[in-house]
């Protein structure tokens, strides 16, 4: 059961990891800032999100694996109010967007 | 475990440094902004793992006010900076990579 | 782990170097922030936790949002460059454009390649200077850890940083209060000065494009977009109580009161930010807030003294609840203290004016008389106001 839960758990890990890789290289490949919204996003929620969710086992109490979700919540909500603050700008103030 | 959970840590701060070049060449002060917001929440993962690897349940906390903080610089930058100015900056500045970003801001 | 410290070292250099290689100021700030993010990493591997926290809620919350803001001031001056005396022009291009200044006086090339030696080499001197010191050290004649873990019993509190801070060194934490005092205390003077010099040579033309620059700076429907608003409504009560808990949790692990007193400074720039008028509340708080930390501190460290005691000297059993007493109240003078710096820096558009009785009358109509530079246009102040009560 430990040994599924730790496969589980590297499997969750390893993919939220590489979705930062990926939200990053998407920073730098992609052309314009809303597509790079896009990539950035990509990292926060589904990046932070396996991570969160692959590291609550080792959590040491209730309290603790709350605080880590927690950690995920605000972020998401960060990055969607900021995401969309920065496209907001974007579309008001360039000029022939 | 503890190995593959610093593989991980170490993952990601390169995927933190990658965002670095993003900083620096811009083009627009949205890109770079974006930038560091990636940083913020790529910070708290990195605080996450090693809080798990190094067991201190205080690390938690830290992840925690970062994740508090996250969209404070970006919500300053929205309401506090005007993008024109930026271009306006730039091209009395003259730097090479600023004239190609008001090039490209003026597409 | 040595291979991710490494790695972290070279960021750390890449982005320093990016601070001050970049001519663009704006950039510069975001590799400043991006800095401190690596910064607090970098604490947390050297294993204190406690200059983390601290990194993570000023870096995060409070420099980066200073110099954002004080880069769009300096904007809004250029702007309005050609209308300003000598003085603050040769000011402002030296904020605004470093570069080109150093290119007008650097007559030779070869001149600048032997100025950039002679510092490489000195650099170069320091470093090496630094590495022998750090490898031939002495042995330490006092074994300070173990010292500190002795006294935790008797010292009231748990977490080592907190007793060294409020306890065994409570001299010196006390005097570093005092020294924020004072230097909010300048800081709050130096804007009188300032705000009477442009009204007495207040040039229409200056004031008419600051008005202008400082109404774009603030975006005009920002007050009423409901994404932001309800975003900033939810998270402003989550800081502050995450803030009453890293004071709390001060006693048994780190944090305290300087880390919770940046955290309730950040939920008042975020406040300023979404556009709630606080500011009027700050200025009533203020004067009274900021001193109440030192002020408990100093009467607690002397009236021990009625008892026989030494200076400072906590009476027994006494000493855990004076220390968390004497910690809540400078969390709030903390706080208060970064964030006047904050609302009173020119950049926060609401202009403090020496006769601020006007303004904090709560009607919520901020803009106005003050120098003509209005936060924002007063029906959205005025609505985020009524909405906030």
């Amino acid at each position: 059961m430990s040994l599924l839960l730790t496969i589980v758990q590297t499997i969750l890990i390893g993919t939220g990891v590489l979705f930062f890789l990926v939200g990053s290289i998407g920073l730098l490949r992609f052309p314009d800032t809303y597509t790079r919204i896009h990539a950035l996003t990509k990292a926060d929620n589904l990046g932070l999100g396996m991570l969160v969710v692959g590291l609550l086992p080792f959590a040491n109490s209730p309290q603790q694996a709350l605080k880590i979700l927690l950690c995920w919540v605000l972020i998401l909500a960060a990055s969607s109010v900021s995401a969309y603050l920065v496209a907001n700008k974007l579309q008001n103030e360039e000029p022939d967007a | 475990m503890a190995d593959f959970l610093t593989i991980a840590a170490i993952v990601l701060l390169i995927s933190l440094l990658l965002g670095l070049i993003r900083v620096w060449r811009g083009p627009g002060a949205a890109d770079r902004m974006l930038a560091a917001q990636l940083f913020g929440t790529t910070g708290v993962g990195i605080v996450l793992l090693l809080a798990v690897i190094t067991d201190n349940g205080a690390l938690f906390d830290i992840a925690l006010v970062l994740s508090l903080l996250a969209a404070v610089a970006i919500l300053a930058f929205v309401r506090r900076l005007k993008l024109q100015q930026s271009a306006a900056d730039a091209s009395s500045l003259s730097t090479k990579n600023d004239t190609a970003a008001n090039k490209k801001e003026g597409q | 782990m040595i291979a991710f410290d490494i790695l972290l070292g070279l960021g750390m250099l890449l982005a320093a170097a990016g601070v001050f290689w970049s001519a663009d100021l704006f950039r510069a700030i975001v590799m400043f922030v991006v800095f401190g993010v690596l910064l607090a990493l970098a604490w947390l591997r050297l294993q204190a936790p406690d200059l983390a926290l601290a990194e993570a809620a000023i870096g995060a919350g409070l420099t980066g949002v200073l110099l954002l803001d004080t880069l769009s001031v300096l904007r809004a001056k250029k702007t309005a460059a050609g209308k300003l005396p000598p003085v603050d022009q040769q000011l402002l291009n030296t904020f605004t454009s470093t570069r080109a200044c150093a290119a007008q006086n650097n007559h030779g090339k070869g001149h600048e390649n032997l100025r950039f030696l002679a510092v490489g080499l000195l650099s170069l001197g320091i470093l090496i200077a630094l590495q022998a010191a750090l490898f031939m050290r002495p042995e330490a004649a006092v074994n300070l850890p173990s010292m500190v873990a002795e006294g935790i019993p008797d010292a009231g509190i748990e977490h080592p940083i907190t007793a060294v801070l409020l306890n065994f060194r409570s001299y010196d934490t006390l005097l570093e209060v005092a020294v924020l005092l004072v230097a909010v205390i300048i800081g709050l003077s130096l804007r009188i000065p300032s705000n009477s010099n442009e009204q007495q040579a207040p040039s229409s033309a200056l004031i008419g494009a600051r008005q202008a620059a400082y109404a774009g700076v603030i975006s005009e429907d920002g007050g009423n977009d409901p994404i932001l608003r309800n975003f900033t409504q939810r998270l402003i009560p989550l800081v502050l109580v995450t803030g009453g808990y890293i004071l709390w949790a001060g006693s048994t692990m780190p944090g305290g009161a300087f880390q919770a007193g940046a955290l309730i400074a950040a939920a008042g720039v975020i406040a300023r930010l979404a556009g709630y008028n606080i500011a009027s509340r700050v200025d009533q708080l203020l004067r009274f807030g900021l001193v109440l930390g030192f002020l408990v501190f100093l009467t607690v460290a002397a009236s021990v003294m009625f008892g026989g005691r030494p200076f400072l000297n906590y009476p027994d059993g006494w000493a855990g609840s004076l220390i968390f007493f004497i910690e809540a109240m400078l969390t709030f003078s903390i706080g208060l203290t970064l964030l006047s710096l904050f609302v009173h820096s020119p950049g926060d558009g609401a202009e403090p004016n020496a006769k601020s009785s006007q303004r904090s009358v709560k009607s919520g109509s901020t803009v106005g008389s003050d120098n003509g530079v209005g936060n924002r246009p007063p029906g959205n102040s005025g609505k985020a106001e009524a909405d906030h009560d």
